[in-house]
């Protein structure tokens, strides 16, 4: 069971990683969008708890998927992500997605918001998350309401 | 009816002092039958007997008979504990009878409102458990719980009550107890988990009594408030028992006393948003817990007055020094002899005046370890120029850093030595609060960057890093235990995050720095010493920040006859920025598959005016009609948007402003091989030669 942190910028990430790993949760960083989908679209579904998903993302090599046009100019790597992986996997995600990014340009911040209205998926900013321990039980949360949901479904 | 008050009075005394032998007579019990006796001895009729000024004042039948008014009794009741029983119940032939009886009685003598018999004991909250289960005096070591694993807390709603125990704990097996036994009309006891109190479980005119401790007592708080924030006359007691042994109890009215810690302060301001915003009320006051009596008082200002005309250094002592624990107190008084032994005492200017005792101590012990970082936080003004802060935080973060790492004796890490470390739990408070301390600090440096135009632009990049540092240093400071080191991080993981963010801190601190350059003043410098030196640190912090496992491998001129000859027009700090951003580019814009190469060359130019250095990595280069576009500001290089989204296109940008006002130039060039990466050729303008031209002609 493994929380994966896709972000290309590693170094501000560790103390997000470590409350993490506080909690209990074995967390797996992925540098590259296009590693991201590869690993998350044919994983077994039971490893995946969370995905943690920044909105501008690296790319390793620009392909169909992920290149220029189809993310906007790079801006919006992290979209594009987010519509393949609930695309190729819909009964894991959006529901196990949840968005943490430092976005500030406006019309991302609103097809952020969108998202999480729409999908009930959180969105939470970096700016705003300064507490590494809240943001872990921000994360906890969603995991427990996650399996809430399920349980319901049952 | 009520025939012998005495009796029932002693009973009392023994479930509510715990300084009683006898009462530790009846917890050692091991014999069901000696418990049962103990019962037998209340005779059955007594139902509940309403104690009040330390007197039992009336008494009322379970089943709901007239009793005689004991008000009149001669019999006082001599609590010593603080928690002072309100009521006693005692129409029981067995001991669950009577144990159920004492929490029902409790629950209706206050009506919708507290359990006083809710203490911090855990033998208390014990008792109830035990009436749940049978009351089996042979098992009651089966429910030792120490102190700091125990989280007492209770709801009292309507007809039921909840306690909170350690949701590690195996009663927890029994939290659906009141689910299944809907009968369990007056007495109930759920173990919850701390962060799933339940929405809605209380009701109006109801009061929430939890405890957490620290660490997780801000998801208590948001628990607690959201089921809280659903009744508009509610009352929330929040009860936090940080490591600081400080409980605070929040309550309607006024704030009059909630930051004495920067939990503290976080969880003031969160109940105030959850709770104040919505009711309109929030009170705080703050309780000391004192760990050798197991007493907990209120520090209103009489006490603290008091302390202070009684503590043996007053005079020297910050204010708050004065309470709190009394083993805080005792490492205030003997970091305080330290200080003024060694002629350094700063605590009084370091110390924030809101932090709480322990939290004082600590300061006062780094202080003596880095005094000067008192001096530089003094010199943080807020009409200061960001670099003269930037230099000043910098200063005294590294000093506090090291004194950290000293006092864990630790330093030897600086050097490059890893080894297993084993701190004191002295030694791990220590380090936490030094974490927050640098908290402090960066918050102050944000709030003076904030100040200027500046920093504005650069904002984005800036806030991205802040946090993330002041995280670390949150996660050092709030999970420094010894169960969560010993068993989920190990201690060397803490001490490379807190070392990680020193780096990132460092690395902030550089970038922030060049807001600046425009006003700085050229002046000669020798690159060899002073910046070729400092460049293989540089770049094993560069790598660090970036979170690069392979090395980089770092090639440069070091006794070049070159630069140790020639002084150039610089300064050093603006020059050291140059190869930081010219660092940064490397890594972020390297080739995956192979290690990261960096190659250094100086050499003279034919007409002897410039010091020509070429810094060379093996990335993935340059477009050839992208080399002079890559110095202006807030342009992205067409293939490198993808490999750093979230770059800001003003690394090369300030590169060229530097070197334009030291005189100089940088321009890129290109290798025939596209494998090779990008080549950038550092013009620097010559100042003066160390030694005469001619010998240096001569040595050539």
């Amino acid at each position: 069971m493994t929380i994966y942190f896709v972000d290309e910028d590693k170094g501000p990430l560790v103390p997000y990683r470590s409350a993490l790993e506080l909690l209990g949760f074995e967390v797996e960083p992925i540098e590259f969008a296009d590693d991201a989908y590869s690993l998350l679209s044919s994983c077994d579904p039971a490893s995946i708890t969370l995905v943690i998903l920044d909105l501008m993302l690296a790319v390793r090599q620009p392909d169909d998927r992920f290149n220029e046009r189809t993310t906007v100019n790079w801006d919006e790597t992290g979209f594009c992500l987010f519509d393949e992986l609930v695309a190729s996997r819909p009964e894991l995600f959006p529901r196990r997605i949840f968005l943490f990014s430092a976005i500030y340009k406006e019309g991302a911040l609103i097809k952020a918001q969108r998202i999480n209205q729409q999908y009930r998926v959180p969105f939470l900013r970096k700016r705003t998350y300064s507490n590494a321990a809240d943001f872990g039980l921000a994360v906890k949360r969603r995991l427990e309401d996650i399996d809430d949901k399920q349980l319901d479904d049952k | 009816m009520l025939s012998n008050p005495r009796e029932a009075i002693t009973l009392k005394r023994l479930l509510t002092c715990p300084k009683s032998p006898r009462r530790r007579d009846l917890y050692g019990m091991k014999s069901e039958n000696k418990a049962r006796e103990l019962s037998a001895a209340v005779p059955a009729h007594w139902t509940s007997v309403r104690l009040s000024d330390n007197k039992a004042v009336s008494a009322q039948p379970h089943n709901g008979t007239t009793v005689p008014d004991v008000s009149k009794s001669d019999h006082p009741v001599h609590d010593t504990d603080g928690f002072t029983e309100a009521i006693l119940e005692a129409s029981m032939e067995r001991p669950a009878q009577f144990s159920a009886g004492l929490v029902r009685a409790t629950v209706e003598h206050f009506g919708v409102g507290a359990a006083s018999l809710y203490s911090s004991s855990a033998t208390q909250s014990l008792l109830r458990l035990k009436a749940q289960h049978g009351f089996d005096y042979n098992n009651y070591s089966d429910f030792q719980l120490s102190r700091n694993t125990y989280i007492g807390a209770a709801v009292n709603a309507g007809s039921c009550q909840v306690s909170l125990l350690d949701p590690s704990s195996d009663l927890f097996r029994d939290k659906q107890l009141l689910a299944d036994r809907p009968d369990l009309v007056a007495i109930g006891v759920v173990p919850i988990p701390l962060n799933r109190i339940p929405a809605g479980i209380a009701s109006r005119d109801q009061q929430v009594l939890a405890m957490g401790i620290y660490g997780s007592s801000l998801d208590l708080v948001e628990s607690v408030t959201r089921a809280i924030s659903q009744h508009a006359d509610f009352v929330a007691r929040l009860y936090v028992y940080s490591l600081s042994n400080l409980l605070m109890d929040l309550r309607r009215a006024t704030v009059h006393q909630v930051a004495f810690a920067s939990d503290a302060d976080d969880l003031a301001d969160r109940a105030r948003r959850l709770v104040s915003d919505r009711l309109g009320y929030l009170d705080a006051d703050l309780y000391l817990y004192n760990a050798d009596s197991d007493m907990l008082t209120v520090a209103g200002r009489e006490r603290r007055a008091h302390a202070e005309r009684t503590a043996p250094d007053s005079v020297d002592l910050p204010c708050n020094v004065n309470y709190g624990t009394v083993e805080a107190f005792k490492s205030a008084n003997a970091v305080l002899q330290l200080g003024r032994r060694e002629g350094r005492f700063r605590a009084k200017e370091f110390a924030p005046a809101q932090w709480g005792t322990l939290r004082n101590a600590v300061a006062l012990r780094i202080v003596a370890e880095a005094d000067s970082s008192a001096e530089a936080l003094r010199e943080i003004e807020p009409s200061a120029r960001v670099t003269s802060v930037s230099d000043s935080v910098t200063d005294a973060t590294r000093k506090i850093v090291v004194g950290v790492l000293r006092v864990l004796n630790l330093e030897s890490r600086l050097d490059g030595v890893v080894r297993d470390v084993d701190p004191s739990w002295e030694d791990i408070v220590l380090l936490s609060f030094a974490a927050e301390m640098l908290a402090v600090l960066l918050g102050q440096l944000l709030r003076v960057s904030a100040a200027e135009r500046q920093f504005e632009r650069r904002l984005h990049g800036a806030s991205s890093v802040l946090p993330s540092v002041a995280a670390s240093l949150q996660i050092l400071a709030r999970n420094l235990d010894v169960y969560r080191i010993g068993e989920r991080m190990g201690g060397m993981k803490i001490v490379h995050d807190v070392e990680d963010a020193h780096v990132l801190l460092e690395d902030l601190i550089l970038q922030l720095g060049t807001f600046d350059w425009e006003d700085i003043e050229p002046e000669p410098i020798d690159l060899r010493t002073e910046v070729m030196a400092a460049l293989p640190q540089l770049a094993e912090r560069m790598r660090r920040a970036r979170v690069i496992e392979d090395p980089v491998r770092l090639s440069y001129l070091r006794d070049s006859d070159v630069l140790g000859e020639l002084l150039v027009k610089g300064h050093r700090a603006a020059v050291v920025t140059v190869f930081r951003n010219l660092m940064d580019n490397a890594i972020k814009y390297r080739q995956r598959e192979r290690e990261l190469e960096i190659k250094i060359e100086a050499r003279e130019d034919i007409g002897r005016e410039f010091l020509l250095v070429t810094f060379a990595d093996n990335g993935i280069g340059i477009p050839p009609d992208e080399h002079q576009l890559v110095f202006l500001d807030a342009y992205r290089g067409r293939n490198a948007r993808h490999l750093w989204p979230g770059g800001l296109g003003r690394g090369l940008a300030d590169c060229d402003r530097i070197m334009n006002r030291l005189g100089g130039r940088i321009s890129a060039t290109s290798s025939a091989d596209k494998s090779a990466g990008a080549t950038f050729e550092l013009a620097f303008r010559l100042e003066r030669r160390n030694r005469v031209p001619g010998d240096y002609l001569l040595r050539r």
